[in-house]
Order: structure tokens, then sequence, then C-alpha cells
């Protein structure tokens, strides 16, 4: 009788990722004890968990490991786009601690779902192995239809959940049949191994096509998660019906989630077929670019505008993709440090967005269009300047975060050969200043066109401030977070 | 000990920084300002005395802040020299400054805004200490544009008035300067970039502190290199930069043919113009030629540009002086004039005597301004030389001095101008050869003293021509500092006095130029000069005086314009040049200005381009709208449409 061996299980691999699941899963418990009245316990203690995984992260540091048979892996990359998500996670619950309550939406299953979500970031962030890849893609998805249908009565919400879940369920078979493929080609679900199999070039024709067909439908797959066009018609619906502090969550944390295992696929599985995948890439993220921007050009809909904006994030950073996988290293580094760099400039900026929306919200009503921001600065002073700061960034616009992660992402597109892609980029990004130096304009010039009491408790302020800060941090000291999306390195020259 | 020359331009700067923050009195403005150009003063006399103590082969205090700029090759020191060249003029500035800042406490009293006004004299006297203590072209240009910069804020001082006598609107008067000025300090830069190009240093002297060559020690060097012009040829390299800082000394010593700015810029309170346009800022473009002087010596017989331009300046602007009915026009037409001498003797190589005239002329025409600017204090405001007449008798010690004043300048012996203007005009009759050149100073000479004795006969002497003026002596702050000016005026001959030679030998390590040796030539010709001035002097005295006085009448043509015509017409308008660059320059200018904001950006830029674009992608948004259905059935399509397109892309070119 044969012995089964369970290999030896390196904890530090998983470590974070065990104290998000294992406290989401305690909260859960723990939530059935504390009266409704109190629900706001569970923020916070889900915080308290995120500060606990975040700070267990910093001696694994330097870590590179693998453990489950090489299934999940720690490495600076994920270290990195772990502890964004463990931010982006601290300041959406910060946003939401006031959010819900007021909306009248606030149940103690809010918190845990958002956690189980940042442990589904996590997966796609660790995940070196096909499999795992796709069980963080479905677990993250699962757990935001549901939180995207949060807000129960209202239909807009039910809606926007419906829709992302068919959506979601359709890519999620794409992405199955093309692990399928990918398998049937080269025999392997591991990300290096299938590297290596293509950089051995022991594929026959037919298995190359197979396995070109199957990588496809994989990018597909993310590229959803992302809202890359021309699978991002979701986005502006599901955006504009989430509850706020979820859209928040869906703009940076799912998004650059989506990105970091789509880079760690096409660096460490694809970047042999470089060649292949740039071109389509490229074209593919000029459209998203368009799409995203010229879509917010004409929104009334602050709410819209922001999804539509977020859509033409990703175009941006799939030039930073696109970099990464080039064959010339100085490129391919540059591209994985702008992907990196625009992701963290993103988050925070996009967070701030939506937190002001979200204290502009109030109970029952949605403060959305253009006119509600008019004046802004002579009712709420302080709101109007991080509106401000987060649209300059957006627009990418010194001294905010956006601007180095916009220069990060072109000098990227530019050293990896593609000069006229980076060309039109810079030209759209200047009719995207367009549409968020409207609203600065409306904040700041226009006369307010109602007065409205705007309370905002503690947790709200503190999480805009987060944000704001982070983005103008960022902005006039880039130096700490450019030295260290700097040590990270991706792929086969790892 | 070094250290200590960096509080001569700290002084100043540490006044305008308080001033424009924290004082709001104007009492306290005029004391704060004038005691920081006191201490700076002192702190000058401290560096001299330093200076004294220094070897003589290396007579030079240098301190260097810290490296400005490193920029691969491209290093820029913030230092500050301090060598006899910048004793003498950082004395002049802080000296006749310090007397100056001390006047106008009297004469600002009342005004409308006393506190800018004494923040950017201060900030002025910092800029101009800069430029005369910088020990590399860069910072000597950044206080080169400092001064601009405060003369372009103080003519603007009335910029809430629409006119100020003689009907100059102050802010036009204020931009006039600094567009003038532009034009000089555009060569200016295109000189520095030569001499980095060619040298590639910028410090004037060896740097040791921080390893920085200087290029004023390798002009001789590249004497024989060239710069391609192309198809115009080949320019001698020295030639093309010394042709660069002439244009730049014309912008900012107001020489022909760009002093058109100057006169106007009498629109400033007259402590500015006795500081600004007629003491220090005008100087200092030949102190960069003096400054220089190692390039300039290299083509002074081929290129004799700079004297033909000097020459030209004294006299055009001593025959434009003889016409204004201005009190302070006057002044600033003979300053230009005066400026011109300066320009024609270092274009000589007669580097000690241009400096000699500028002290000298520093001191007499801060005198003759201030002693105007008495004269307008003491009636009220007016400056038409039509509506005074007789005024000695009110204005007792004004009127003594003012004689003082224009003795000086028309270099009446023994007062100063005398003996620094024949100085010039010595050197170009027998060191330079150049008869012509001596002659037209010569005759320049007699215009001034005649145009000074015109103006003391239509102010102090005569009948009172405007019943309702009545005038009165200024108060001890105004006249002190002027009795000390009178004093330099009248002795201010002695710091380079034949036989003695200080200021030659005092500037001997910076300059090396030999000591004059006088001959009886000289002598005949001084005697000459300053008898035909006396006499000029004295025509224009008797004639506006005595003969022509009853026919000045307020509002009416001068009487001279009857016998002249025309030729009264031009030199009133100084040769006519302002209404040449409005035909040429200004009309045109703003003709294409007009067509370009109108037509081009209007229409084509802001029509076609922006809005265009604009219309475009507004019309592209509603197009994508159509697809944005909401309808889930219409998103899948779409998705698997890029199924498609992603497959056959992959799959397929593989």
């Amino acid at each position: 009788m044969t012995e089964i061996i369970i290999p030896p299980i390196d904890w530090r691999v998983a470590a974070q990722l065990s104290i998000i699941f294992g406290w989401a899963s305690v909260l859960l418990v723990i939530a059935l004890f504390v009266p409704r009245s109190r629900t706001r316990i569970i923020g916070y203690l889900a915080i308290v968990g995120v500060i606990v995984a975040a700070v267990a992260g910093i001696p694994l540091w330097g870590v590179n490991a693998e453990t489950f048979s090489g299934m999940l892996r720690l490495d600076a990359y994920s270290l990195t786009l772990n502890w964004l998500f463990l931010a982006s996670t601290a300041i959406t619950i910060a946003l939401s601690l006031d959010y819900l309550p007021r909306q009248g939406i606030e149940r103690s299953e809010y918190y845990v779902l958002v956690l189980f979500a940042t442990g589904g970031m996590m997966l796609l962030a660790q995940g070196a192995d096909l499999i795992i890849l796709f069980l963080g893609l479905e677990l993250l998805s699962i757990v935001l239809y549901v939180l995207t249908g949060f807000a129960y009565p209202r239909i807009a919400s039910e809606e926007a959940g419906m829709k992302y879940l068919l959506i979601g369920a359709f890519a999620g078979g794409f992405v199955v049949f093309g692990i399928a493929l990918l398998y049937g080609a080269t025999g392997s679900m591991n990300l290096r191994a299938i590297g290596e199999t293509l950089a051995r070039q022991a594929l026959t024709p037919e298995e190359r096509t197979y396995l070109l067909a199957g990588a496809a439908l994989v990018v597909v797959g993310f590229g959803y998660k992302v809202a890359m066009a021309p699978f991002h018609m979701w986005a502006p619906d599901v955006y504009e019906g989430a509850p706020t502090p979820v859209t928040g969550l869906l703009s940076v944390g799912s998004k650059a989630a989506g990105f970091a295992s789509l880079l760690r696929f096409l660096v460490e599985a694809l970047a042999g077929e470089w060649q292949i995948w740039a071109p389509v890439l490229a074209a593919l993220a000029i459209a998203t670019l368009a799409v995203g921007n010229i879509g917010a050009l004409t929104q009334q809909n602050v709410k819209r505008m922001l999804a539509y904006s977020s859509i033409g994030h990703a175009g941006y950073i799939l030039f930073g993709v696109i970099a990464a996988g080039a064959t010339d290293g100085v490129a391919g580094q540059r591209g994985v440090e702008s992907v990196l760099l625009y992701l963290i400039a993103y988050t925070f900026t996009n967070l701030g967005a939506f937190g002001v929306l979200i204290a502009l919200e109030q109970r029952g009503e949605a403060a959305w269009d253009m006119g509600d921001l008019a004046g802004l600065w002579n009712r709420r002073p302080w709101l109007a300047i991080a509106m401000a700061v987060c649209m300059l960034s957006l627009a990418g616009i010194p001294p905010t975060g956006g601007f180095w992660g916009k220069l990060y992402v072109f000098t990227a597109a530019w050293l990896a050969g593609m000069g006229w892609i980076t060309v039109i980029g810079v030209i759209i990004a200047a009719v995207a200043a367009f549409y968020y130096l409207r609203i600065v304009a409306q904040m700041f010039m226009a006369e307010p066109a109602r007065e409205a009491p705007l309370p905002m408790d503690r947790a709200l302020r503190v999480g805009l401030t987060l944000a704001t800060l982070g983005v103008l941090i960022l902005g006039f000291i880039p130096t700490p977070a450019i030295d260290l999306v700097q040590r990270v390195v991706l792929g086969v020259r790892g | 000990m070094n250290w200590i020359i960096w509080l001569i331009p700290a002084f100043p700067l540490f006044g305008f920084v308080i001033n424009a923050l924290a004082v709001r009195r104007e009492r306290d403005a005029g004391i704060l300002a004038s005691v920081m150009v006191g201490l700076s003063f002192a702190a000058t006399i401290v560096a001299m005395v330093l200076l004294e103590g220094s070897p003589a082969d290396a007579k030079r205090l240098t301190w260097t802040l810290w490296e400005w700029i490193s920029a691969g090759d491209f290093r820029v020191a913030f230092g500050l020299l301090f060598d006899p060249l910048t004793a003498v003029m950082a004395l002049l500035i802080t000296g006749v400054g310090g007397l100056i800042h001390v006047y106008s406490i009297g004469y600002m009293h009342g005004d409308v805004r006393p506190v800018r006004f004494f923040a950017f004299m201060n900030l002025f006297v910092f800029a101009m200490l800069m430029l005369v203590m910088a020990d590399n072209l860069l910072l000597l240009f950044l206080g080169w544009e400092g001064v601009g910069l405060c003369s372009f804020l103080l003519i603007g001082h009335y910029f809430d008035r629409r006119s100020v006598p003689p009907g100059i609107n102050p802010s036009d008067a204020a931009v006039k300067a600094f567009v003038a000025n532009r034009i000089g300090d555009a060569a200016m830069l295109a000189a520095l970039f030569a001499i980095f190009a060619n040298f590639g240093t910028l410090s004037f002297y060896d740097n040791p502190q921080l390893g920085i060559s200087g290029y004023l020690d390798q002009a001789v060097a590249i004497a024989g290199d060239t710069i391609d012009l192309g198809a115009f040829g080949q320019l001698p390299l020295i030639a093309g930069i010394t042709l660069l800082m002439l244009v730049a000394v014309t912008g900012k010593s107001a020489q022909f043919p760009l002093y058109t700015w100057l006169p106007d810029a009498m629109a400033g309170p007259t402590p500015v113009s006795a500081l600004i346009h007629a003491a220090t800022m005008v100087t200092s473009g030949v102190y960069l030629i003096v400054r220089n002087h190692t390039l300039f010596d290299q083509l002074t017989s081929a290129a004799p540009w700079v004297l033909v331009i000097g020459v030209m300046t004294a006299f055009i602007g001593a025959t434009a002086a003889v016409a204004q009915l201005d009190i302070k026009r006057v002044l600033a037409y003979s300053t230009i004039s005066q400026l011109g001498y300066m320009v024609a003797a270092v274009g000589m190589g007669a580097y000690v005597a241009g400096m000699y005239h500028l002290l000298t002329h520093g001191l007499f025409k801060a005198l003759l301004f201030l002693a105007a600017g008495s004269v307008i204090h003491g009636i009220g405001g007016h400056q038409d030389m039509r509506r005074m007449g007789g005024l000695r008798d009110d204005l007792p010690t004004t009127f003594r001095l003012y004689v003082v004043g224009a003795l000086a300048l028309s270099g009446i012996f023994p007062l100063a101008g005398f003996w620094s203007k024949d100085e010039i005009i010595a050197h170009a009759w027998f060191d330079a050869r150049s008869p012509l050149a001596a002659i037209i100073l010569i005759l320049t000479s007699a215009i001034t003293a005649f145009y000074m004795g015109r103006q003391i006969g239509m102010i102090f002497f005569g009948r009172p021509r405007d019943p309702a003026m009545h005038g009165h002596e200024s108060g001890a702050t105004m006249r002190w500092p002027m009795i000390v000016l009178a004093g330099g005026a009248v002795i201010g001959g002695l710091i380079n006095f034949p036989g003695l030679h200080w200021l030659n030998s005092y500037l001997r390590p910076v300059l090396q130029e030999p000591e004059v040796v006088y001959t009886l030539g000289m002598g005949v010709l001084a005697t000459i000069t300053t008898l035909l001035s006396a006499g000029a002097g004295y025509l224009g005295w008797k004639i506006y005086a005595r003969d022509l006085e009853p026919r000045i009448r307020i509002g009416k043509e001068d009487p001279a314009f009857r016998y002249l015509g025309d030729l009264w017409r031009g030199m009133e308008f100084g040769w006519g040049l302002d209404w040449l660059y409005q035909r040429v320059v200004v009309r045109p200018y703003r003709a294409a200005s007009v067509f370009l904001s109108q037509v081009v950006d209007r229409e084509g830029i802001d029509g076609v381009l922006v809005d265009g674009t604009a219309r475009g992608l507004v019309r592209l948004a509603r197009g994508l709208r159509l697809l944005q259905s909401g309808y889930v059935r219409m998103y899948a399509l779409m998705f698997l449409a890029g199924v498609i397109i992603l497959i056959t892309f992959f799959a397929l070119r593989g």
C-alpha cells in the first residue's frame, strides 16, 4: 500500500491569506453575538484583521518561496500587491462605516464579504498556477456579485448585481475552457512550467495553436475583470448600481487583482510569445482608452463618469503590462514597475474620489449629478480640496501620485518600442483632463445649486484623509514608492 | 573673514523681506530701508579694509556659498567676488544709494504706498549689488534681471494713475522700459551661451573652492577662433561675444538705439530716477564691459563699435536734452548723453577713465535729480519748467546745490565732471587717435553746458511765471543728502586727480592700465573744452534767464522753436526714434498680434482644432452610448466579438 506523502507546507507563503480567511470566518461567528445596533463593531474588527495581515507581511519582505506544490507563491511582487489590497480594503471599510447605516443597509456580513474579497485578490496576486488563479477569480467575483447587490431594496443595485453575475458567468466559462486548452497543449497548469515548455520550443505547431487559443481565452477572463474593451461593457452599469464603497473596491481592488494575475500570466507563462500578444493587447489598450475616456466626456453623472474613467485607466495600465513582457530587459523591468506604481497611485486616488461621493450621498438619494458638486468649495472646502486633488491625480497632473504613474507607464511603453501608442496615450490623457477639470471647475467656480447639510462621521473623514494624503505624498515624495517597486522582479528575470 | 562680503547684499535683501512682509507704516519702512543700506555701506568699507590686507598679486576676496548648478559640465557657483572694481561700484551703490534712501524718507512722505516703494528700493540695491559682486556671468545675469525688474516695478510706482507729468502713463512707461531691456537681455543670454559653448565655464576667474576655471583668463587663447554663421560667413568669436554684450549694454545703459525707454522712465518717483536711472542701474552696462575688458581688449582697433555707439549716444542725448521742457526729462537725456561718454571711454580701452566718469557722474547726477526732486516737491508736484521761474529766492539751498551739480556736469574747472570728462576727451584725441570722436565729445560738452545753463535760467531766474505757485524749501532729511552729494560733486575729481592716480592704481589689479602721462597738449585741450563749456553755459543761462525769458509762456512752445523750427522739433522728440519704433515695430507687431489672436487663434486653433475635436469626440461619445444600451445580451454580444478577435489574432497569427 502506497503511503500518501503530504509535502511540507511553507506557512510563510500562506500567512497573510490565512489571516484574512481565518479572521473572516471568525467574524462570521462573532457577528452572531453582536446585536444589530452594534454591527459597526464588526467593521472595526475587520479593519483590525486587515492591519494584522499587513503587519504580518513586514517580516516576509525578501522571501521568495512557493508552497502547495508550487501553486501559491510569495515574492516581492505579490507582497507589494497584498499590501495594496489591504490598504484599499481598510479604506473601503472606513468609508463604508458611515455609508452603510446612512443608507440603512448595514449588515455584518458586508464586512465579512469584503474580507473574503480581499482574500480572493490575494489569491490572484499569489497564484502561480492556473487553478489557483481561477479559484481567486471566482471567489472574488462571487463575493462582488453579492456586494454589488447589497443595497437590497434599491432596484438599481439588484440589477447591477444581476448583470455582473451574468457577464461574470459568461467570462468564467471562457477562462475554464482556456485553462483546459493550455493544459492540453503543455500538460501543465503551472505558469512557470508553461513558460519553460514554450521556451524549449518542444511544442508541435498544433499544440502551439491550442496554447495560444487557450491563452487568448484566459486573457479574456482577466480582461473582463479589469474592464478591458470590449469586455468592459458591464462596468458602467455595475459601477453605477453598486453601493458606492463597493464601486470603489470594484474599481481599485478588483481591477488591481485582475492586473496582478494578468501580468503574472503574461510574463511568466507567455513571455516567449510577446511578439504575438503585444500588438493585439496594444490595440485593445488603445480601444480601452478611447472607450473609457470618450464615454466619460459626456457624462453628467459623476459616478458613471468615474466608472468610464476607471475603464480608461485600465488602458494605461495595459501599456505597462505590455511593456513588462518586452524581450528588452530594461523595458520589461520598467513595465513591471510602472504597473505597480500606477496601481498604487490609482488605488488611493480613486478611493478618495469615491469617498467624496460617499460624503455627498444622503440617505436614499443619490448625489452624483455634476450639479451636486457645484460650489462645493463654499460648502465644504476640505471635501472640495480632496476631490480636486483626486481629479488632478486622475488627470495625471503633478504634484500628485497619478502624474508619476502616468510618467512611468509612458516611459515603459516608450522603452518597449511602442512609440506611436505612447503618443496616442498622451493625447488621450489630454482629452481626459477635460472632464476631470470640469469637476474642479464646478466645485470652485460654480454657485452652489442647493444647500444640504453634510454630516460626516470620523471613519469617513479618516478614510478620505488617508486616501487624499496618499495621493499627495506619492506626488511630493515618490521615491519610497519607486524604491519599493524597483525591488520587484518578475518572471524569467527573477 | 571673507564671509563678510556676503553681508553687503544680505542687508538690503533682509530689508526688502521685512518691509515686504511685516512693515505697514511709512516711517518704519523708510528708516529700516535706509539703515539696511547704511549697514551694507559699512560692510563694504570693512570689506575694502580686508581687501587692502590681501596680497598684491591676488587682490580679490571670494566667497562661495554653495554650488548653484551642477549638470554635467555645466557648473555654476553661487559665489561672490570682491575686488577693487567691485569695491568702487559697491561703494557708489551703497553710498549714493544710502543718501537717496534717506532723502526718500522726506520725499515720499504722504505717498500712497511708501512701504512698497522702500521694499523695492532695497530689493533694487540687493540686485544691483549681486550684479557687481557676482563671480560668474550667470549670477551677474540674475542681478541684471533683478535690477530690470525693480526698475519696472518702481517706474510703475504710480501704476494706478493714468498720467503723470509730462503726460506719461506710468504702467506704459514701465512696460516700455521692460520690453526695451528684453532686447538687450536676449543678447546677454546669447552672449552667455556663446561663452559657455566656447569656454565651458561662466566663471570670470578661477574658483579654486569648486575647481571651476574662469573664462577671462583664457580670452587671449581663443582670440583667433571664429563662429560659423553659415551663409553669412565667419565671425571672429570674440567679436561675436562682445557684439552681443554691446547689444545688452545698449539696452541696460540706454545707448543708441535702445535709449528711448529712459526718458519715459521718469514716470517713477524722483529718487528712483536718481538711484536707478542715473547713478547705478544704467551704469551696469559700463561695468559689464569693464569686467570683461580682456575680451574687449582683443578688438579695440579692429571693431570700434563700442566707441561709435558711445559717441553717437553722447551727442544725440545732449542735443535732445536742449529742447526738453520737463525738468526731469532734461536730466534723463543728459544721463543718456553722459552714459555715452562712459561707453565711448571703455570703447577706446580707457577703462579707468570710464569708471572715473561713472563714479563722478553717479555723484553729481544723483545730486541734480535730488535737487530737481526738491524743486518738484517744493512747488507741489509740477515738473514743467515753463511754470517755474524765479525760484532762487524760494528755494535758496536747492538753488545753490543745483548750480553746483550743473557746473560739475558741464565740466567746469575744478569740479568733478571737469576731471573725468576731460580724461575721456584727452584719451580720444591723444591715445585713441580719433580726433572726430574727440571733437564730437567736446561739442557735446559745450551743448551739455548750454542745456544746464538753460535749465537753471528757466527754473531759478526770471520772473515767477505761475502766480499760483509758491515754493518752499525742503526739510532736513532731503537737504542733507544733497549737501553731502554736492560735496562729492565738488571734490570728487580727487579720486583720480592728475598726478595722484588713486583710482588708476586702486583698479590696477583688475585693469592693469598704465598711468596717464600728462602733457602740455592735454592741458591746452582741457582749457579749450572748459572755456567752450563755460561760454555755452553762460549763453544758455543768458538766453533763457534774460533775452528770451519774456517769451516763455505756460503751455506755449519754447521761444527757440521760432528760430530753429523742425530742428527744434526733432530735438524735442529725441530725434524721432520713438516715432520710428512706433511705426516700424509697435504697430505692425500689434497688428500681427490682433491677427494671430482673432483669426489664427480664435478661428483656427480654438475654432477648428479645439472646438472641432471636442465636437467630434462628443459625437463619438453619443455613438458609443448607443452600444451601452443596458441590455446584457448586447454586452454579451460585444464580449463574444472580443473573444473571436482575440482568438483569431492569437491562434491564427502564431
